[in-house]
Formats: C-alpha cells, structure tokens, sequence
C-alpha cells in the first residue's frame, strides 16, 4: 500500500476472490482514507511524491546495474530498522527571507544607536573561547547537531557514502532519498 | 462468505493474557470493539454513555461520527476520547501499577469512577508516540578523527532499550555509517545508565 495519488495498492495474484475483495477494501479503501483525511497525514505526508520512488529510474539503475540487488537491500533494510527515527518530530522555525532579515538587521542597529552608551568600553570583558573549541562549536552548527532524524543525518553526512563505498551504501548516490524527511530549513 | 468471516475473525482476534498466543492488545481487536462501540453509543445510548461521552451519544448520525474520528485524532487522542466503561468492562481492562521501587505489582484501577478515568487514560499512553518511542537523537560525531558517530539516548521514566534490539538497530546504523556507533542512555537526571557499541561487519 503506498500513499499516492492515485493510491497503489499491491495485491496477491493467487488469491481468492473473496481475499481480493477483502484486502482491497481493507488496504486500498481503508487505508487510503486515513492517508486522504486523517489531519496527521494531511498534514505530514505528499501523495504527489510518493508514486515515483518505486518506479524512478535512479532506484533500478542502482538495483541492476551500479551496486547489485544484495547491496541495495542491506540499505533497505537498515533504512527500515529506523523507520522511527526517521521523522521531524519538532519543527524548527522557518527561515526569515531576505527582506525580513533586513528589517532585522535594521532593528537591532537601530536599537544599538538609540542604547548606545560609551561607558560599555571600559567594562572587561570575559576572554573569548579557545579556538578549537570555536571550531567544534561551528562544526556542530554546520551539521546540526544535536539531530533526531537519523536517517537523515545518515544520508547526508555518512562517510560511507561520501566516499562512495558501494558496499555499505549503495543507494545513496543516485537514488531519491530514503529518508521521510519533510522539507525543514537549515539556519 | 464463510472465508471472508474466518478471515475477519482472524484479524480482529484477541488472546487472553494467559493465552500462549497473547502478545498484548491487538489494534485491530482494540480499533474494531471501539468503533463497534461507537455505533451503540450512537444509536442506542445508556445513561452511563449520556454521562461519559455526551457530546456524541443519541446523536443518531453513525457514518458521520466515525468520519470524525477517523479524521481528527491519532490512536492515543482516539482512545482517550471514545474508550467507555462499557468497553473497559467488556474488553475487561484493569491498570497495573509496576514500579522499580516497588517489589509488587498493584492493582492502581479497577471498574469504578475514577477507575475508568485512569484506565483510559493509561492506555492512551500506550499508544502515545511521545512515550512510546525512544527520543534518540545525533549528538556528535568525530568527522577529523576516527569518524565515530555519538548518539544520545535520553531515557523515558528511566526505562532503557532492550538490550538485544538496541544492538541489532545499531549495527544497522554502523553499517551505513561506515564506521564505529556509539549509543549511550542517560536518564533524567544525566547519569548515563548504560552504553553500547557496535562497529561495521566486515
């Protein structure tokens, strides 16, 4: 069952009439109505993007010809072991555009002028941080650190796939993405 | 007809507790009793369903109920809004109460007022993502040096993972990150209460 529009629906070829009837109207009506109108997935979930990964030429590409059906199934198959950590549960806020940002920045200088006081100067101040502490912080901040979706932070820093390690992960160079990641802004 | 109601029956099956078989409640069990359970409040309400679930019982109005629920809540908001005591009494749910401080279960629930109100509000919580689900999250990694990723596992009520799952997801992840995984639990106060490692086969 995949949540696409139009829903698909796989169903088994030897099955009797009455099993047929029955998993349709279990999976492909039953289903397909919590995906349609249950608020969480109206809100969570793209019937639009869903349809393609299976058929996307990316994905049997990698099946047949560039890491071979055993590869591309480990990776599958710890994608599924994380399932569950594979979601935003808690949103960030969004990115401010470019106009906003201005009107920001103004503000606080606006602010800085209208505050502004000399005698700020002479107050010492504490020493700024070690350097390679500086370093570790902005490493953090460049990979988003601390990250809840591990299949998310797997395919986009792993260096098995960085280096192309075709036998720890196969589908990352060339097929969609196998996270359930909704589109989030990075600061 | 006949395979299609062995086939149902299959489904909607649910074991006693001291039933080889029994594995907790089935959600298809659960889901089907309560939306049956729904269709006689709807129609054919008691007083008791009048005092517990006023804002559908008598409403005559099945299909539109049900598309309501199915529409605007998740397992656990749907339980904590339409489990009756009706359905607490038929399904014979009770609350045990098993603390690690405690040497014995107590019985924290029972079928009365308040009772019910806790029952559905405990099994709710089963179903509840927020407690349900480990909060595990990246929390470093050693991208210069030998490229080890940390994660963080910050436990619920102090309950940690089973030990034999925990190990077999984490080799999943140390297989596609390529190299070591390191996972450690801390619990609410951030002691660490345990640690496993795993590394990529081969």
């Amino acid at each position: 069952m995949i949540n696409s529009n139009p829903c698909i629906s796989y169903i088994m070829e030897e099955n009797t009439m009455t099993m047929q009837a029955l998993v349709m109207a279990h999976a492909a009506f039953g289903h397909n109505h919590f995906f349609k109108n249950n608020y969480l997935f109206k809100e969570g979930t793209d019937a639009r993007a869903s349809s393609t990964i299976s058929a996307s030429p990316g994905l049997r590409f990698a099946l047949r010809e560039q890491h071979g059906i055993a590869a591309v199934e480990r990776v599958l198959d710890g994608a599924h072991a994380l399932m569950d950590q594979g979601v935003n549960r808690y949103g960030r806020r969004a990115r401010p555009s470019l106009a906003e940002e201005k009107k920001r920045a103004d503000a606080r200088r606006a602010h800085h002028q209208s505050t502004f006081n000399d005698l700020w100067r002479t107050v010492p101040t504490k020493a700024k941080p070690a350097a390679t502490e500086q370093e570790t912080d902005a490493a953090f901040h460049r990979l988003g650190l601390p990250e809840e979706n591990l299949l998310y932070f797997i395919e986009k820093f792993s260096p098995a796939c960085r280096t192309g390690n075709a036998s720890s992960c196969a589908s990352c160079a060339s097929s969609p993405s196998t996270s359930t990641r909704r589109s989030r802004p990075r600061s | 007809m006949l395979e299609f109601l062995a086939s149902h029956s299959n489904v909607v099956f649910q074991p006693d507790f001291d039933d080889p078989r029994f594995s907790g409640l089935n959600p298809y069990a659960l889901g089907f009793e309560m939306m049956r359970d729904i269709e006689r409040v709807v129609t054919d309400p008691t007083d008791e369903d009048r005092a517990y679930l006023p804002q559908i019982a008598g409403n005559g109005d099945v299909m539109g109920t049900l598309k309501i629920a199915w529409a605007e809540f998740r397992d656990d908001s749907f339980i904590a809004q339409y489990l009756s005591p009706r359905l607490i009494r038929k399904l014979r749910l009770f609350k045990l109460a098993d603390r690690s401080e405690d040497p014995h279960y107590r019985v924290d629930a029972i079928h009365d007022e308040r009772g019910y109100e806790r029952v559905r509000r405990a099994l709710a919580r089963q179903y509840d993502p927020g407690h349900r689900d480990p909060n595990l999250q990246v929390t470093g990694v050693d991208l210069k040096g030998n490229r080890r990723l940390d994660l963080t596992h910050r436990l619920n009520n102090d309950v940690p993972l089973t030990e034999q799952d925990a190990l077999s997801v984490l080799s999943y992840i140390a297989d596609l990150w390529g190299y070591d995984v390191l996972l450690h639990g801390l619990d609410s106060d951030g002691t660490e209460r345990y640690r496993h490692e795993a590394s990529p086969p081969g």
